[in-house]
């Protein structure tokens, strides 16, 4: 037999994907950061969290991630994507690039992603569905109506987060994401 | 629901099933410690682009593909031991299979040989119960019958059966459900997978395990069947079927062989006709044996995955066995690719006879000699379907 005939196929890269997903997860790690300042009801779930609270989000195998946590002095800090040296105490993975793709896309909420099991956690079931909490609350201040109404399981009610709320917050959590 | 004495129900089979489901096989590859697959297809599934899909899917994981063996033509020890050599030259540690029956057996037999460093099949009967064998995964495309989730290889004729020969994992994903399709042989597959459901849940050993997952696949089928092979596009559908054909296969490990199977895997032996086709031809005819004569009969619940639920519950319960039959035969007569009877097929009579002679030995305890020659001459010369004599 010809082996020969039958090559070995190395798996190809998907680069765009990757810069794509990297920069979406950069905006909502900043974001997170910024609106456990700037909103109340992101800043009581961050205070029911441990103290010791450091969520890393990634995609399998090989990247991009967030980390997300909180710091010596109790604040919430983006910080950056390389895991090494920090104690993760929620870790997140979307299995593949395609999924990520999916949920970033907002073809997909992140809810729909866990249920079509895309995700992968290790860790305390409350802590993640407290970050779910925060991460749709964000959505909702980073993108218009019609956007996030796909990203999220509910659009929050006008009693649940009023036009002034929603606009002021997203005015200074863009501010915060995109300069401190 | 009946639950016997004693029961065992065994299934390996993980299904992964909806959009982008192919993509999960790396990180599933990993979990089971695997790193270089093999690929294992034939020449129409690669022509219709789902090697390319597939490696597509691979992109950004950093595995390797050890090689993509796409030219099985039929299931033979001589293809086994070629795809062997190469799984072992290329130093792989798992297999991916992507296409239909025969792919599938072929792969089964290239993992009992890798796992167990085999020269050939010969030995088998001696290790069935005691296989390590690779991780083995199952891609479904729109040549897939549904015997691939099953527990039974075919190999140069014969059957190869143990329960570790069901993949670890069956992924459907509709984008490998898309292209071409052969309607005539999907409908046979589909039709066949009822009634292997039925067969199963219809004998004495029958369990709540047997009865839920083959209610699954004759409800999926039933659902799916002609939509899935009217259009191209209805991709839903599509899935729907491929599960129904997954879940059968599943189902028809777990439960013995049926009459039907047996006497039409003993017809496709000595007549070379696909067992598919002789199986349909067959089942009419048995299961209106089994609705007028046997004290058994049909169970009722039948009507429910069948039907739907409107149908069943204002249908009284007396009725519901009768109309059950009566809507499978409406499917198949629809499907218009199920032939009356087997002399239709041209199939001489003695060749029947002798099939019924080893069925006999089997079956004589269920449904009685005469009950045996019943359905075979039914099957051979009337014409159930029609409803009349030929």
């Amino acid at each position: 037999m010809n082996i020969a005939k039958y090559p070995e196929i190395k798996s190809g890269k998907k680069t765009l994907k990757k810069i794509y997903v990297a920069i979406m997860l950069w905006i909502v790690g900043r974001a997170i950061a910024a609106a456990a300042k700037v909103d109340r009801e992101v800043k009581e779930e961050f205070k029911g969290l441990d103290d010791k609270f450091m969520m890393h989000l990634h995609v399998l195998p090989s990247g991009p991630g967030m980390i997300v946590g909180k710091d010596k002095n109790g604040k919430v800090k983006y910080m950056g994507w390389n895991p090494a040296g920090k104690k993760i105490t929620l870790d997140m993975k979307i299995k593949n690039i395609e999924a990520a793709m999916l949920m970033f896309t907002f073809q997909e909420s992140t809810c729909v992603a866990s249920a079509h099991n895309r995700l992968a956690v290790s860790g305390n079931v409350p802590d993640t569905m407290a970050f779910i909490r925060i991460l749709n609350i964000v959505e909702t201040y980073l993108l218009p109506k019609v956007i996030t109404s796909l990203a999220v399981k509910r659009y929050p009610k006008w009693s649940e987060m009023n036009p002034l709320r929603k606009h002021l917050g997203r005015i200074l959590i863009y501010i915060r994401t995109f300069t401190f | 629901m009946q639950i016997p004495e004693f029961f065992s129900f065994y299934n390996k089979t993980r299904i992964t099933s909806g959009k982008k489901a192919i993509e999960n096989i790396p990180f599933e590859l990993g979990n089971m410690d695997a790193c270089k697959p093999i690929i294992i297809t034939d020449k129409q599934s690669a022509q219709a682009g789902f090697v390319k899909t597939l490696i597509k899917a691979f992109g950004d994981s950093g595995l390797t593909i050890g090689a993509i063996y796409d030219n099985v033509s039929y299931s033979t020890i001589g293809t086994i031991k070629e795809i062997a050599e190469l799984f072992i030259a290329r130093g792989c540690d798992s297999i991916i299979s992507l296409g239909g029956e025969r792919v599938t057996s072929v792969a089964k037999g290239v993992n009992i040989i890798v796992s167990n460093e085999l020269k050939d099949l010969s030995n088998f009967e001696a290790i069935k119960n005691n296989l390590n064998l690779k991780p083995l995964f199952f891609i479904a495309t729109s040549l897939s019958t549904g015997t691939e989730t099953s527990s039974s290889a075919i190999i140069d004729g014969k059957v190869l059966s143990s329960s570790e020969l069901m993949p670890d994992i069956a992924f459907i994903d509709q984008r490998m459900l898309r292209r071409f399709c052969d309607r005539e042989s999907t409908l046979l597959s589909a039709i066949r997978s009822i009634g292997h459901s039925i067969e199963a849940c219809s004998q004495s050993n029958c369990n709540p395990m047997i009865d839920s997952f083959a209610f699954s696949s004759i409800q999926l089928i039933a659902e799916n069947i002609f939509r899935a092979t009217k259009t191209i596009t209805c991709s839903k559908s599509k899935v729907g079927l491929a599960n129904g054909l997954a879940i059968a296969g599943i189902v028809s490990s777990n439960a013995m062989e049926g009459f039907c199977s047996y006497t039409a895997r003993l017809l496709s032996k000595t007549t070379n006709f696909s067992f598919d086709l002789l199986y349909c031809t067959i089942l009419p005819h048995f299961l209106d044996f089994k609705l007028k004569s046997t004290k058994e009969s049909i169970r009722e619940e039948l009507l429910l995955p069948i039907a739907g639920i409107d149908i069943y519950c204002s249908s009284d319960i007396k009725e519901r066995a009768d109309k059950a039959v009566a809507m499978l035969f409406d499917i198949i007569r629809e499907s218009k690719v199920v032939p009356p009877n087997l002399s239709s097929l041209k199939i001489p009579e003695y060749k029947v006879e002798e099939a019924l002679l080893e069925a006999e030995k089997i079956y004589d305890s269920q449904f009685g000699k005469k009950g045996c020659q019943k359905i075979l001459k039914s099957a051979f010369s009337s014409d159930i379907i029609n409803g009349g004599e030929q």
